[in-house]
């Protein structure tokens, strides 16, 4: 079955006045229809550069370069502005990292999700306003009659970051691309609005990228996984192949970071060095000079070693996870 | 380990709002003892800011008193506090390490300031080498102490506003969610430093956060908050272990990764904090064990040996849950 979404070799430099930064290399993934795959790393690893070219929103400074773009049977390497206008808030729609701050502030949240349904959905007013009051309840948002009327301001975090919702599923997208959807929620908002996300991906066969550090969380809604570090994957596979069986020595070290089942803070530790200067001239594998297991051979070429049809890893050295 | 340094008794503050008082703190009786790590969990709005400001004494209670090795504090103005000798013994560690710091002071300056303020009449000399001195502690490489925010990283903010607040030597920690702005990495290094510097200046800390994997692992006891009321208060292995709240233990579902329990999802926002009716359970309505009781008894916060909890209906006492 075709992917809905099918990224080769994705590159992205963006021109800087201190150099040009290397943010993005041969970034590959695809996405089936209906699935739901985490895209985990660092700050700064590229996560949310990859959402945005394949949002193609990156301005003018940023210089793309793939071998393939494709997402719902549209090339996004030659499509027009307008053809990917037509395509972007429709068939593919993002959350926002703030929501507040991604809301129109001077408009009232439903007018701004009836907005939507009238441009992309082509309803009349009154139909589009009834629509954006059966999408505000459906984000459990209280009293959506009333909150209808309300400005951004009026809500609180977790409210706006459930408009944001509504907004990215009133038209009925194929693909979401959620951008760290639920940091700095409550864990009781965070489930709801999850839990949300979930169904409508097995309800309309929605495909998601979620973008997040939270491993623990992903865990729970992801079906498959891509480990980002430095502008490269490091590592892909399904949510069992990473957490049963990573490969690449960063992926391991994610993990031992990441609070939730530890019971001692001694448990955790911290990932050595920092991310490489993307402006620099950067060896092969990036993620060489905070490596315990370096050698020699990692100097060569990145090579993408495939472990089994699913699961595949950017190392000289896989599976040598520290323990 | 009965050693109370820091007694909440009541305390309560009530803001007027047009609509009605607000009851932000309601009643809170609390004590911290010499040596521990006191975590402060609940969702946001439910009063953990505000407690945190009150006792920071940034703004005054309504009611009720707060005592700091016996002393009375809860009395002096806030803005006579500033200047008060007690003032030193107590100091915060802010959310946002961006937000908190002056953009317009070298971080020297923004660490030496609380020195400047309380520390007595010093000469530059002693200043400066204080200054060194917290920043070798918090492992601040002494070279960024001449630039400014910008040029530093969410870690290295993050320990500069450790630094200044650590430089008086304070007996009472507070921490407002000193790592939800850091990715995991830079979380697990700043968290075994506060676990370090615990010891070794043996200072008390409360911790506030919405971070429950956190709080486990940094804490020994818990309190929960809810609507301006602590809800239950117990050691930290026993909160997790065997939640007496049903809030709690929704709560506790709604992590990421609590596959072993069920999620309990809590429908509905909230009861108003306005005008709250007493005899009303505040989590009534919201409960799924709420009966009719609760509508017409406030539970209070009562004790089982070192673990307390406000329901009528504590779950740790309630075979079929044990079983």
């Amino acid at each position: 079955m075709t992917p809905l979404l099918d990224i080769q070799n994705l590159s992205v430099d963006f021109a800087t006045r201190d150099g040009t930064v290397h943010a993005l290399e041969n970034v590959s993934f695809q996405l089936a229809r209906g699935e739901t795959m985490g895209l985990v790393g660092e700050s700064g690893s590229g996560k949310s550069v990859s959402a945005y070219a394949v949002m193609r929103l990156l301005g003018g400074s940023a210089r793309v370069r793939a071998d393939r773009m494709i997402s719902g049977g549209v090339d996004l390497l030659t499509a027009t502005d307008a053809e990917v206008a037509a395509l972007r808030g429709k068939r593919m729609t993002m959350i926002f990292q703030n929501a507040r701050s991604a809301l129109n502030p001077i408009r009232p949240i439903g007018q701004q999700i009836a907005d939507v349904l009238r441009v992309h959905r082509a309803m009349p007013r009154r139909a589009a306003k009834q629509a954006a009051i059966a999408a505000l309840a459906e984000v459990r948002i209280p009293d959506p009659e009333r909150r209808y009327h309300a400005y951004p301001f009026e809500l609180s975090g977790g409210m706006c970051q459930r408009v944001m919702i509504a907004l990215a599923f009133a038209s009925e997208p194929e693909l979401l691309i959620a951008d760290e959807p639920t940091t700095g929620l409550d864990v009781t908002t965070q489930a709801v609005i999850m839990d949300l996300i979930r169904e409508k991906s097995s309800q309309r066969r929605m495909s998601t990228i979620l973008i997040t550090h939270d491993l623990t969380l992903a865990a729970e809604y992801c079906d498959r996984f891509a480990v980002m570090h430095a502008g490269h994957v490091v590592e892909q596979g399904t949510t069992a192949d990473i957490f049963e069986r990573a490969a690449h020595p960063y992926t391991g070290l994610l993990m031992k970071a990441t609070p939730h089942g530890a019971s001692n803070l001694s448990d955790l530790a911290a990932i050595p060095g920092s991310l490489p200067d993307l402006r620099r001239d950067l060896p092969p594998c990036r993620f060489v000079h905070r490596c315990a297991h370096s050698a020699p051979a990692c100097a060569a070429a990145l090579p993408r070693v495939p472990l089994e049809p699913s699961h595949e890893v950017s190392c000289h050295m896989p599976w040598k996870v520290s323990a | 380990m009965s050693d109370p340094l820091l007694e909440l008794d009541a305390l309560q503050k009530i803001y007027p709002t047009g609509s009605g008082q607000l009851h932000a703190v309601d009643g809170v009786s609390l004590t911290l003892n010499r040596g521990e790590s006191l975590g402060l969990v609940g969702e946001s709005g439910c009063g953990k800011s505000t407690l945190v400001r009150v006792l920071a004494r940034l703004i005054d209670p309504s009611a009720g008193a707060i005592r700091i090795d016996g002393q009375s504090i809860g009395d002096i103005p806030a803005r006579r506090f500033g200047t008060h000798p007690q003032r030193k013994r107590i100091q915060v560690v802010f959310q946002d390490p961006t937000d908190s710091l002056n953009p317009q002071f070298r971080i020297f300056d923004s660490i030496a300031d609380p020195l400047r303020r309380l520390g007595g009449r010093k000469t530059r000399t002693e200043v400066s080498d204080a200054v060194y001195e917290a920043a070798r502690i918090t492992r601040l490489p002494p070279e960024l102490l001449m630039r400014y925010p910008h040029q530093l990283s969410g870690g290295q903010k993050a320990r500069v506003g450790i630094a200044r607040a650590i430089i008086l030597r304070p007996d009472v920690l507070i921490l407002d969610e000193p790592t939800s702005a850091l990715d995991v990495s830079v979380q697990v290094v700043i968290l075994q430093l506060l676990g370090e510097l615990r010891e070794t200046l043996g200072m008390s800390y409360l911790f506030v956060s919405h971070d429950l994997n956190v709080v486990k692992l940094v804490c020994d006891r818990v309190a929960v908050m809810y609507l301006g009321k602590i809800i239950e208060c117990a050691p930290v292995d026993q909160i997790f272990a065997r939640p007496a709240h049903p809030y709690t233990r929704a709560l506790l579902s709604a992590i990421p990764g609590a596959r072993d329990t069920a999620r309990i999802r809590l429908d509905g926002e909230p009861r108003s904090p306005i005008d709250p009716a007493p005899n009303v359970c505040r989590f009534y309505g919201r409960c799924p064990m709420g009966q009719d009781l609760c509508a017409q008894k406030a539970p209070p916060l009562t004790n089982i040996g070192a673990h307390s909890a406000a329901c009528h209906f504590r779950l740790d006492t309630r075979q079929e849950v044990l079983a």
